[in-house]
């Protein structure tokens, strides 16, 4: 397979991105909302552990993230040394860290 | 999804090694990708629970290492 994409496959490859990083979203703010917002809503702002909370909870979900994503593309170049090539050029492109 | 994949359909063309084009893996890659960010979620959610610091512990990460090795025996089950 070319390294190279042309324009149409990268914007293709983009929407996935985007794609991914929507559902991403999705899936960190509905554990976190768990994992932080307590079920009692006597008040509608954050308290300020809520707030802390959340801010720790992103970081640790991003950084759960970005492990999974190192970690399956080494499983997967390893499967696949034809990938190897690529991954010189362009390390983890699509499942990289968003940050 | 990994047993089998939607290139094995077709057959394949007379041109040597060149395999899939990159618009016949893109389904494939979503579903991967997709994947890939439940994995994250669920273990996320059954690894880390505790939010008294802002970096993943060590116990946090060998969890998640863990999580993900089984994850993906279950699938290959």
């Amino acid at each position: 397979m070319s390294n190279e994409l042309n324009s149409n496959q990268l914007q293709a490859a983009g929407e996935l991105e985007i794609e991914m990083m929507q559902d991403l979203y999705k899936r960190m703010t509905t554990a976190c909302h768990k994992k932080c917002v307590i079920p009692r809503y006597k008040d509608s702002e954050l308290t300020k552990g809520e707030s802390v909370c959340i801010d720790r909870c992103v970081a640790k979900y991003m950084d759960v993230h970005d492990r999974i994503g190192k970690h399956l593309t080494t499983m997967t170049l390893q499967q696949q040394p034809s990938l190897q090539t690529q991954q010189a050029n362009d390390p983890s492109r699509v499942v990289g860290s968003y940050k | 999804m990994l047993w089998g994949r939607s290139s094995d359909k077709k057959q394949a063309a007379p041109v040597a090694s060149e395999g899939p084009s990159f618009e016949d893996q893109l389904p494939t890659l979503r579903e991967f990708l997709r994947e890939y960010n439940r994995i994250a979620e669920v273990c996320f959610n059954d690894c880390v629970n505790d939010f008294t610091g802002r970096t993943t512990t060590t116990s946090e990460i060998s969890c998640v290492n863990n999580c993900l090795e089984k994850f993906l025996k279950v699938t290959q089950r």
